[in-house]
């Protein structure tokens, strides 16, 4: 059983955290934090309802970057950002997420937040840049996504901290485009077995492996190789092998590490392949 | 044949307003006020153990706490078909989530406290977690056939116990049994069915081509999406009702009676809608927990609606099985013989799955003739989930090995699987698996639908991507409804002062469409107006018996009892008419509603007119009229116990063929099923929309055991419990589905010519994918299900093999 | 304990609640809207789904003490006294339920996608309903009802 609280304010947020330590737990959309609950997973004494801080749910379009607000429901995100099309390695992401039912109750941050190794953004945030905007007593830092994630549930945050918001860099104009794929037992609501995305702009391009690793991981070794060779079929398939070295997937009731490291091979081949076609659209 | 006015047509179903206005009324929407109390169970974390001690003094003092029982209160062996197990478990727990104590509460979270107080101290035991060494058990068990000395099922998947050695029921020769079921005591054989017809030996050497494979299947659990529930209430008189989400209702009745020692008077079962059975409502699962609860609290409703991880626990799942299958056939493609060795993990407890067993046993040659054959199906203890039924009744397992061998040996010969089977098909008069001829064998007339409408032979089309492969498939079915011999219904039939009509029957009510069937049904013959015929859900106390609404035997069992009540009310309408009317009764109809003589139709009365009876000048003549009816099938015989042979085990047989449309993603192994085409012949279609929707219900379940569906058991404790990791189809998996109907054969005894259809859907869907996976990328998969990744590792190592 | 005020089916409501109860448990046990159904309380069978401002969710999945000024539709809050609304009724003339658990929530996605987007394609059809599971129908008529609908060109509110 817990005490509900509806903070107002970020500051009202970090003094209840800081003040209740671990016995406290960030409520955003809930889809993770309910369920955990409910199996006993966290027995948290305190809630603290994100929502009804105000302005968290805005995105905001700065000069340099967009803000995405840690109550922005992925609904809500996606709709934002679809007409841009540099981002819409984020929204397929998004999109690819639970149900519908779902995705109008989570948040982006929470997806984050939540660490789970198969989150579905976080490798498309990881190859547009993406930051975790964390506010804390002592002010905001802004952590790069992929070192904001420590482990399966674990993250940098300390306690008194909360996310306030996912920072995307802006890409004006000359922004790049990417693909996200995944592949999961079902077609529809089913969590990745493995997830890839990709991103290039300009000469540089960026892979991203989901649900392969106790945390996102990055393919620096294939990213070298497309920025030096380019896109073709062929450094396609090497940075496909590359991936594939690079990925330390588990073997689970969703798949083993051998089906997981074949899937991380066909679906970075695939995606950059697709990415190959959209940069010549 | 006669003109039908309601039979035939697509009547919109009865219960569809209660449904999508949220009036229909589950068990758990039932609200009972403050007497309310929230049942818990204390399950067993252990596969296999004894019960050293159950210390409940903590728990009961948790505040809320109303009462708390155990295995000591309940100490009566029940069953189905062979009483072997207590309502808790006594001394010894067989599976993870074995009911050990309950606990009723005035909150659920005081019931869940509780429950974690109780002290249960365990002596664990070794398990037995697959049915081959189950079965082996002690040495020297099952080894009457010559090929269980090649060891042959080493090396599969399935197969966990090093060391065999654990007995799981000690008692097993005192259970008591039905007739034809045959446990070997001392062992963990529940039922060895055995079946020998013609001469094996002479049949094998008669052979050109023998294809020998072992086919396997994991547990899949029905998943209704209404979670089993059920409230018990126990008045100061002592009178037991109890509302369940059952699809049984006299079975629970029957079964809490013997458990509790109790008068069937004294038990009333309601059952309001059900959230889906699929079998796994059938029996008793949940609803005898609640009762020894409600009897030490008079006055108040104990309920117990189980949560998902439950469901998937501690109710019913489908047995897995490991059949090993050898068939023969001469090279002008005639099946010659055929051995199959079937051990069914039944899992801890077996009373129901028994049954499975002989299904499957007598039905081993699936729908062809063979004349020489030789079966042993085991059913086999295993500390695994409890086996029971499931869509199919063995069906579904059998097939998935046999109509992969059709193939196959197709393959083999050369010759197109269609008209291999076709050639093979049982016929009228053939003889069946068990010796005895065959009746309405229509295989063929499905098997030649399907292939018109598929346009089989036809080039299959290229796939969607450079990455992907087409395939089509194709697999036949047949099934019988297994019951007892002797598988009871009754109706009452009252008619209303209005003329309105009531139909009074323990039919349940499960997503079939019974209602609206058998309203059709009593509509038809009584002829009134469909929309005048209400058929009513259970209620034990009111409603006449019924054995189950299982076995896909309803619209023909309780449509029979129906159809004779219909009789029965309008010879009572049709006697008071003709004294009424001075014409004989012979010469009355009656139609919508009205009773007169087509010769002369302005003479009429209507049905309200006579329906209490009719006053005449010199007094009142009839009364209310009351119509009853009584079914029990005629003439099904038993078996030999030692051969398996006899006439007529079953009431009617159903047959269909499904061709199934699919695409292979070579790089992820991922199947897409793009298209089923499915004919069945059903005798007479009493709803056409009715019937389409459960073979396009049947298609899917079939997709989702093909493609997702495996409870995994790691040392007995499943490991997806949930809808997270258990996948079954959601809506984006839908194929394409192009179905027919038949009516080549109606069914003598059938009322209008009614065979079932509920089960007989899913069976072919599963072989019929796995013979596409085959002829779209060669690779033959044998155990259930064709995950992305299974196909894909069978993918590689064909590529390995090849280069 | 939190006091709240919501509207429920255009009813304004004022409940105590404790805070680990879900919009689920509330409108079934303090209510009695039973329409929306427990199948699995964890996001992944859509038998619970409600309408929340506009919005369908899976109510097993939302605790009832954030709804302080929400608006909530559940399936007894469609149709009427002059007969079912178009979807209800069209679920009846397309055989789009067997045992009725999963109809609510489908009825409920069909009238949220119909209002966003009146002339779905099958396939968007069975996107939209892919968090909702049904064991009876193979889905089939599910989908039918709803594009029947949505040819009728009926408008939805
Ligand atoms: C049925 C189902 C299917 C799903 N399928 C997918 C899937 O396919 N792909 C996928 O990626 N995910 C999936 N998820 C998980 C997905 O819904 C969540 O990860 C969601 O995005 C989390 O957001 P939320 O707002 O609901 O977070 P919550 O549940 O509210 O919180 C999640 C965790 O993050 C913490 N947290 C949240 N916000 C903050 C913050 N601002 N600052 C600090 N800590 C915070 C919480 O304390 C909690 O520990 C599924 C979930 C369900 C129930
Ligand atoms: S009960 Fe809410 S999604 Fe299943
Ligand atoms: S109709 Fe039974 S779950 Fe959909």
């Amino acid at each position: 059983m817990f005490e509900y609280h509806e903070p107002r304010s970020l500051a009202e947020v970090t003094s209840l955290l800081a003040a209740h330590g671990e016995a406290a737990k960030v409520l955003a959309g809930g889809t993770d934090l309910l369920v955990q609950i409910r199996k006993g997973r966290h027995q948290p004494r305190h809630l603290l309802n994100i929502k009804t801080v105000p302005g968290l749910d805005q995105v905001n379009f700065a000069e340099d970057c967009v803000e995405i607000g840690a109550a922005v429901t992925l609904h809500d995100g996606e709709k934002f950002l679809s007409a841009y099309p540099e981002y819409a390695v984020l929204c397929r992401a998004m999109h690819s997420v639970a149900s519908c039912q779902i995705r109008n109750r989570a948040t982006l941050a929470g997806n984050v937040c939540n660490a789970s190794p198969a989150a579905d953004t976080v490798p498309a945030l990881v190859v547009l840049g993406a930051n975790v905007k964390i506010h804390g007593t002592h002010g905001d830092r802004l952590v790069p996504v992929d070192r904001f994630l420590t482990g399966p549930g674990r993250t940098v945050l300390l306690t008194g901290e909360v996310v306030s918001a996912i920072v995307l860099p802006r890409m004006n104009g000359g922004g790049g485009r990417g693909v996200f794929l995944r592949k999961a037992r079902r077609p529809s609501l089913d969590l990745a077995t493995a997830n890839v995305a990709v991103y290039a702009a300009g000469e540089s391009c960026r892979i991203a492996l989901g649900a392969v690793g106790p945390t996102v991981i990055r393919v620096r070794e294939a990213e070298r190789l497309l920025a030096r060779q380019g896109l073709t079929a062929a450094t396609a398939a090497e940075a496909a092998r590359l991936a594939r070295s690079a990925a330390k997937p588990i073997t689970d009731v969703r798949g083993s590490d051998e089906y997981r490291l074949d899937l991380v091979s066909a679906l970075t081949e695939q995606a950059l392949l697709t990415l190959a076609m959209e940069v010549r659209a | 044949m006669a003109e039908h006015r309601v039979l035939g047509k697509s009547v919109l179903r009865q219960d569809a307003v209660d449904k999508v206005t949220g009036a229909a009324l589950f068990v758990d929407d039932i609200q009972f006020g403050p007497t309310l109390l929230h049942a818990k169970i204390l399950r067993s974390p252990h596969p296999h153990a004894r019960i050293i001690s159950i210390d409940t003094a903590e728990a009961a003092k948790v505040p809320g706490v109303k009462a708390i029982v155990t295995g000591r209160d309940c100490r009566h062996y029940i069953g189905l078909y062979l009483a072997d197990r207590t309502v808790y478990a006594s001394d010894k727990v067989r599976f993870v989530g074995e009911p050990v104590a309950g606990v009723a509460a005035d909150s659920i979270e005081a019931a869940n406290a509780a429950v974690k107080l109780i002290k249960v101290a365990y002596e664990p035991l070794p398990g037995v977690f697959d049915p081959v060494s189950g079965a082996r058990g002690r040495e020297g068990l099952v080894h009457e056939t010559p090929a269980a000395g090649d060891l042959w099922w080493q090396g599969l998947s399935c197969i966990k116990t090093k060391s065999p050695g654990a007995l799981l029921h000690e008692n097993l020769g005192e259970y008591q049994c039905a007739p034809f079921i045959h446990p070997v005591p001392g062992t963990n054989i529940s039922n060895h069915f055995k079946l020998r017809k013609g001469d094996i030996d002479r049949g094998f050497a008669a052979a050109d081509v023998i294809v020998e494979n072992v086919y396997t299947l994991p547990h899949i659990q029905h998943s209704q999406i209404e979670p089993h529930s059920a409230v018990a209430h126990v008045d100061r008189a002592g009178k037991v009702t109890l509302w369940a989400s059952s699809q049984s209702p006299n079975a629970v009745r029957k079964l809490i009676a013997t458990a509790f020692e109790l008068p069937m008077n004294k038990i009333r079962v309601i059952t309001p809608y059900v959230g889906g059975g699929f079998g796994g409502k059938a029996g008793v699962t949940c609803e005898a927990l609640v009762v020894p609860l409600a009897m030490r609290l008079p006055g108040y409703h104990v309920k117990l609606t189980l949560t998902r991880e439950e469901v998937f626990q501690a109710t019913f799942v489908r047995q897995g099985l490991v059949a090993r299958l050898k068939t023969g056939a001469d090279k002008t493609g005639r099946l010659v013989a055929m051995e199959a060795e079937l051990f069914w993990d039944g899992g801890a407890y077996t009373e129901y799955g028994v049954n499975i067993t002989r299904s499957g046993g007598y039905c081993s040659s699936g729908p062809y003739e063979i004349p020489n054959i030789k079966t042993d199906s085991y059913c086999v203890y295993t500390n695994h989930p409890v086996g029971g039924p499931m869509r199919g009744f063995g069906m579904p397992e059998i097939h998935w090995g046999i109509e992969q061998q059709m193939d196959i040996i197709a393959e083999k010969l050369g010759l197109d699987p269609l008209a291999f089977r076709r050639m093979n098909a049982l016929r009228e008069g053939s003889l069946g698996a068990f010796g005895g001829p065959m009746e309405g064998a229509t295989l063929a007339d499905t098997i030649d639908a399907v292939a018109a409408k598929c346009g089989w032979g036809a080039p299959v089309p290229p796939a969607s991507a450079p990455h992907k492969v087409r395939g089509r498939g194709m697999a036949c079915m047949y099934k019988a409804p297994s019951m007892p011999p002797n598988a009871q219904s009754s109706a009452i039939l009252k008619l209303n002062e209005d003329g309105t009509v009531h139909v009074l029957t323990t039919a349940m009510e499960i997503g079939q469409g019974s209602l609206t069937a058998l309203a059709q049904i009593a509509a038809e013959e009584l002829g009134v107006a469909v929309d005048k015929v209400v058929v009513t859900l259970p209620d034990t106390d009111y409603t006449p018996y019924e054995w189950q609404t299982v076995a896909s035997r309803i619209s023909y069992s309780a449509g029979n009892a129906v159809l004779a009540a219909a009789r029965d009310a309008k010879a009572q309408l049709l006697a008071v008419a003709a004294q009424v009317l001075a014409i004989p009764a012979a010469e009355l109809v009656i139609e919508d509603g009205q009773v007169f003589p087509p010769a002369n139709p302005a003479r009429r009365l209507a049905v309200s007119d006579i329906a209490m009876g009719y006053l005449l000048p010199e007094g009142a003549i009839g009364g209310p009229v009351i119509g009853r009816g009584s079914f029990i099938p005629a003439g099904i015989t038993g078996l030999d116990k030692d051969t398996g042979q006899g006439d007529k085990p079953a009431a009617f047989w159903t047959y269909g063929t499904q061709v199934a449309d699919i695409e292979v993603d070579t790089r992820t192994g991922e199947i897409t099923v793009l298209k089923v085409t499915a004919a069945y012949e059903v005798g007479k279609v009493i709803n056409p929309a009715m019937c389409k929707g459960q073979v396009q219900g049947g298609i899917v379940q079939g997709l989702g055991s093909a493609l997702y569906e495996h409870l995994v058991l790691a040392e007995g404790k499943p490991l997806n419990s949930d809808f997270v990791d258990y996948k079954i189809p959601a809506a984006t998996d839908t194929p394409e589905m192009d179905i027919i109907l038949l009516e080549t054969s109606p069914q003598a005894d059938g009322p209008f010519g009614v065979k079932g259809i509920a089960e007989p859907t899913m069976v072919p869907t599963a072989p019929a994918i796995a013979n596409a996976v085959y002829n779209a990328v060669g690779v033959r998969i044998t155990d259930l299900p064709l995950s992305a990744e299974k196909v894909l590792a069978a993918l590689k190592k064909k590529q390995a093999r090849e280069s | 304990m939190k006091t709240i005020t919501l509207t429920v089916n255009g009813r304004p409501e004022k409940l105590t609640l404790s805070p680990h109860r879900t919009l689920l448990d509330v409108l079934r046990e303090d209510l009695g809207l039973t329409g929306a159904k427990r199948g699995c309380e964890a996001g992944e069978c859509g038998a619970c789904t409600v309408i929340l401002n506009g919005r369908p969710v899976n109510s097993c999945l939302v605790l009832a003490v954030e709804l302080d000024g929400a608006d909530v539709l559940t399936v007894e809050g469609l149709g009427g006294p002059e007969g079912l609304d178009p979807l209800q009724q069209s679920f009846v003339d397309n055989f789009a339920l067997q045992c009725g658990y999963c109809t609510p929530g489908m009825i409920l996605m069909g009238k949220a996608l119909l209002a966003k987007n009146p002339r779905p394609s099958e396939d968007e059809v069975k996107e939209f309903i892919s968090g909702n599971l049904c064991r009876c129908t193979g889905y089939e008529n599910i989908v039918k009802a709803i594009m029947a609908v949505a040819a009728g060109g009926e408008r939805h509110g």
